[in-house]
């Protein structure tokens, strides 16, 4: 129970912290760095969600799109107030990913991989085409910048940074509380083993659709975000290789525990920042740490100090090695 | 264990070559920054001055250096960096009687709107930089105006496709040097009613990009204003490899001639395989491609009757200027191409126009640049487009019309289009 | 004029066939994604661009280098690091996109930004019923298919490669069996990146080199194998016509984006209603 507590404190104290930056932080280059954080945390959890039922989607680069897409549409062209087409565009992609997720998720593992990357290639392909909606490869352009509401205006790096932060720590809240709910058990048991799940008598096919529904809706949610933010899309903004980044945060991380896609996307959308003075050398930097991680800590950067410890007590008798090595296996967060 | 040490070997392998390019990489970039070493660390202001000696004049460049347009994005950046080192060794820009020495700050603004907003947002607020050269997508120029245009920071884009996301009234701060392919259009179209005839009918095979389709709009209307007739209009993908089923869909239509816009390997691709399945009529490309690339790419046999308004840089008609900027190119690089030469433009006509200006606010320097002529590596130049853009920050300057037929290329002509 | 673009197709469907086969071949036995398969492909074209234009070799002789080298940094990569992914979907695909990005820019240090060009080895062009098809595209379809009919005989005649599909179909099973299975990973990563070489140098010759070329024979050669089955040789042939005889006759009729939207539709089509492809394993 105290550790719960702590955690929680550990937890406010860091939102608190976050919510004072912008008064001492004066700095729009670090508050913009932030916010592109916040994008890949939002997307790098919600792409968990769906993976908490063992489904690898690359589908998350066309929710992004389908969000961008309809928000900037409908406030562009209805007039709608961004305030309403920041949700509408989380229900648009995610009743989107209820029909896709319904027919995709007949396929497992790698197939449902693929599918959803074909899907994300595809609503590339169709924004590319449907020049009259979308405005082609060119995409949109001169979007506008949210309705004021209260104190922010959207003038400024700050308020966005606000209003990203809400939205993190809103979508974040929402999963957490998702996962560690009934729901969330039922979720995991359908990607522990499946046939046992439906045994007794979990409709597998219906989770896997909502938790593939669920994701797209927060994919959709943040495309809305990125599009009034950046005043542009374009197509070439989400090819799957938007899928695979939210990936690499994912699992570079830690798949297997919440923490892990937020510190996935704090470290590596900061690595390349802090190699901008590599300029066209910068990948080797970033491929380096990826490589490292991947090979060195398989389970992602979350378990580094587990694993440190375990290299520590090397010296130690093997009857100790060994059970560390089952606290090691049997630990699931 | 052995198979760990291993790949750590190689790990360490890839980041020390790493470091060892990018040390290589930033050798050209020491000779522009020497000046800013003694840069103290306030950043509050554009300029810095050391110890002595001129004053330092911060100026961005944000460039594609990673991802598919870094084949247009590094040689660009690299003439970029030798435009300010001859500028620093003329003296550097003088400003009401101060010399001020350019310091390049080079970002990568990678492929897409985001990572160009990044870059862009980082000169701006991090490095306080008032001017800024650079942007090769139209995409990106867009989503860059977002925070250019409140900072006032004045852009000069390198080149573009023509639309008016990136150039209109409501971009105070924007301008262009180099031509857009539909003012290439009409100069390419007179220079082939005179040169063929009786070859009518045209065929359009465009580039699937964001001018894509308003281009094709314009160059029809040219087609039919000039007495000609536009048989099909063909878009094809920016990453095609095989241009066969795409010839043969142009050969179908039956047409004298086809003009095209394409990247230069893609161009080659077009040339040779057009060649090859029995296409014979003129091809013309609205995007400045390098005539010695597209006639590398399509192997000299095949390269006939391509018409591109690029200069051929070994041609006499080259003007000694420019031929000086090729062999610095070439020492510095040991390789050259129009992508080299093209860019040099943006970052010189900056340069003469703070000093028109005689003042850093960028507010002054775009009053002055709107109504100044100005010398460029083609000759002489005046700005243009406020009927086109509803703003006069189009550059207008001449361009080379170049025809390779095989092994030997001629520059036909320099024409000055009109941007009205 | 219909001949002429079953040609331009066959011409298509020979690389993609080389590309898929060798991607087919790495996910059914070294069994990870490769998703730097189109940098192999890229690599193998910039290697024959050494040997042949840099030091003068004749391109054919480039060509076997070429596949014999790109087939040794397949080893090299498959026993550092690829081995320990085997079924680890997201590790791999992590993995292979780092590849991705080291090969990408070490090869565009290396070589400079700009276009290059492979001479081609053979010139002119032959009238085939009214089509025309340079012997470019002939060397293409040939060497392609020398290629697939030896990887077929070597499949079908030789012990590796009846272990291999052994391996492809039942792993556990194989391992049983007393097939070594490392030894056998190995194996099919220098074929695999030697089949991606091929096509790179066969592609770089008919048109130009980039080190971003890798992308397109990625996509294509995915859409392939998900077309005629995972791990499947036959399936990987058969996708291999398929899309590239949509290549071919489709593109000339519709538009080339409108084309490849189709085939990606198709392909999604055959996954739902055929799950694991036309001719994959259940």
């Amino acid at each position: 129970m105290n550790s719960r507590l702590y955690k929680a404190i550990g937890w406010l104290t860091l939102l608190v912290i976050l919510c004072l930056v912008p008064l001492f932080m004066k700095q729009n280059y670090v508050l913009h760095v932030l916010i592109t954080i916040g994008v890949g945390v939002v997307l790098a959890n919600s792409l968990r969600f769906v993976f908490l039922t063992g489904q690898l989607s690359l589908g998350h680069g066309a929710m992004v799109s389908l969000g961008a897409y309809f928000s900037s549409l409908t406030v562009m062209n209805l007039g709608l107030s961004f305030w309403l087409a920041l949700p509408l565009a989380g229900v648009f992609a995610m009743i989107v990913s209820f029909f896709t997720g319904y027919l995709f998720t007949r396929l497992k593992g790698f197939y449902f991989a693929m599918v959803t990357m074909f899907l994300t290639m595809v609503v590339q392909l169709v924004a590319e085409q449907w020049r009259g909606l979308t405005g082609g490869v060119g995409g949109l352009t001169n979007i506008p910048p949210p309705n004021a509401i209260g104190a922010l205006g959207f003038d400024s790096k700050a308020d966005f940074y606000y209003l990203m932060l809400a939205i993190a720590v809103i979508s974040l809240l929402i999963m957490y509380l998702l996962e560690f709910s009934r729901l969330g058990l039922t979720l995991t048991s359908v990607r522990d083993s499946e046939a046992l799940a439906a045994s007794v008598g979990v409709n597998t096919r219906f989770y896997k659709v909502l938790a593939f529904g669920l994701g797209g809706f927060f994919a959709g949610v943040v495309g809305s975000f990125y599009c009034h933010y950046y005043s542009a899309v374009s197509p070439s903004s989400f090819t799957f290789m938007l899928s695979i980044d939210v990936l690499v945060f994912m699992v570079v991380g830690g798949r297997h525990r919440f923490v892990g896609p937020i510190l996935g996307a704090v470290v590596l959308t900061v690595i390349p920042e802090l190699g901008r003075g590599m300029k066209e050398y910068e990948p080797f930097i970033y491929a380096a740490v990826l490589l490292l991680i991947i090979v060195f800590l398989p389970r992602g950067l979350i378990s580094l100090p587990e694993q440190v410890r375990i290299l520590l007590r090397r010296g130690t008798s093997p009857s100790e090695r060994a059970a560390s090595a089952i606290t090691r296996g049997s630990h699931r967060a | 264990m052995k198979r760990l040490t291993v790949i750590v070997l190689v790990l360490s392998m890839i980041v020390a070559l790493g470091l060892f390019a990018a040390a290589c990489g930033s050798e050209g970039e020491t000779t522009t920054s020497q000046q800013g070493a003694t840069t103290t660390e306030q950043g509050s202001a554009t300029t810095t001055a050391p110890a002595g000696g001129a004053k330092v004049l911060k100026i961005g460049v944000t460039a594609p250096l990673t991802g598919p347009s870094s084949s247009a994005g590094i040689p660009h950046m690299r003439m970029t960096e030798i435009c300010a080192d001859w500028i620093n060794e003329n003296g550097g820009i003088d400003v009401n009687g101060e010399k001020y020495t350019i310091e390049l700050i080079i970002e990568d603004e990678g492929e897409t709107p985001d990572s160009g907003v990044t870059a862009a947002t980082k000169l701006i607020e991090q490095d306080k930089v008032s001017f800024i050269v650079g942007t090769i997508s139209p995409q990106i120029a867009a989503a860059v105006a977002s925070v250019s245009e409140p900072a006032k920071v004045i852009r000069c884009l390198w080149h573009g496709e023509g639309t008016n996301v990136e150039l209109n009234a409501d971009l105070p701060y924007t301008f262009r040097v180099s031509i857009c392919p539909h003012d290439f259009a009409m100069e390419l179209l007179k220079y082939h009613v005179e040169a063929y005839p009786e070859a009518k009918n045209i065929t359009l095979l465009f580039i699937d990009n964001s001018a894509g389709v308003i281009l094709a709009e314009q160059v029809q209307e040219m087609i039919t204003s000039l007495g000609l007739t536009n048989v099909e209009t063909i878009m094809y993908p920016v990453d095609t490899q095989d241009f066969s089923p795409i010839i043969s869909n142009v050969m179908r239509g039956k047409p004298d001639a086809v003009v095209c816009t394409a990247l230069p390997h893609l161009m080659g691709g077009i040339l040779k395989t057009a060649r090859q399945k029995g296409y014979e009529g003129p091809i013309y490309n609205l995007s400045p491609t390098s005539p010695d690339t597209v006639q590398k790419i399509a192997s000299p046999d095949l390269s006939t009757e391509c018409i591109v308004p690029a200069p051929d840089l070994t041609s006499p008609k080259v003007p000694d200027l420019m031929k000086e900027m090729v062999q610095k190119a070439l020492d510095k690089h040991g390789e050259v191409s129009w992508d080299y030469i093209r860019p040099f433009n943006s970052l010189w006509v900056l340069a003469q126009a703070i000093e028109a200006a005689k003042t850093l606010d960028t507010t002054e320097v775009a009053k002055a640049w709107e109504n100044m002529s100005f010398k460029v590596l083609e000759g002489e130049g005046t700005m243009g487009g406020l009927e086109t853009y509803g703003i006069n920050h189009q550059a207008v300057i001449p361009f080379a019309i170049t025809k390779i037929s095989g092994p030997t290329m001629e520059l036909i002509k320099w024409v000055t289009p009109s941007i009205p | 004029m219909y001949v002429q673009d079953l040609l331009n197709g066959l011409t298509s469907a020979g690389i993609y066939i080389l590309i898929a086969l060798g991607l087919t071949l790495i996910l059914g036995i070294v069994g990870i994604v490769q998703m730097a398969h189109g940098e192999m492909y890229m690599v193998g074209a910039y290697v024959v661009y050494l040997f042949s234009m840099s030091m003068g070799l004749p391109y054919f002789a480039a060509l076997v280098i070429s596949i014999i080298l790109v087939g040794c940094l397949g080893i090299v990569v498959e026993r550092l690091f690829l081995r320990r992914f085997r079924g680890d979907v997201e590790g791999a695909i992590i993995c292979t996109t780092a590849f991705i990005l080291v090969l990408q820019t070490a090869v565009k240090g290396i070589a400079g930004p700009s276009y290059k060009d492979i001479a081609s080895p053979v010139e002119g062009v032959v009238e085939v019923f009214g089509a025309r098809l340079s012997w470019e595209e002939i060397v293409i379809i040939l060497v392609s298919a020398v290629l697939v009919v030896a990887l077929l005989v070597s499949i079908k005649w030789t012990k590796p490669g009846q272990a291999m599909m052994a391996i492809s179909e039942d792993l556990v099973g194989a391992t049983l069996q007393g097939i070594n299975v490392d030894r056998l990973s190995s194996i099919a990563m220098f074929i695999g990146c030697g089949l991606a070489a091929a096509a790179g140098g066969l592609i770089g010759a008919t048109f130009s080199l980039e080190p971003f070329m890798g992308g397109f024979a990625l996509t294509q050669g995915i859409t392939v194998i998900i077309l005629g089955g995972l791990g499947s040789v036959p399936g990987a042939i058969i996708g291999g016509l398929i899309l590239g005889l949509i290549d071919g006759l489709l593109t000339p009729q519709v538009s080339p984006t409108i084309a490849s939207i189709v085939g990606l539709v198709i392909v999604i089509l055959i996954l739902l209603f055929r799950p694991k492809g036309l001719l994959g394993y259940e």
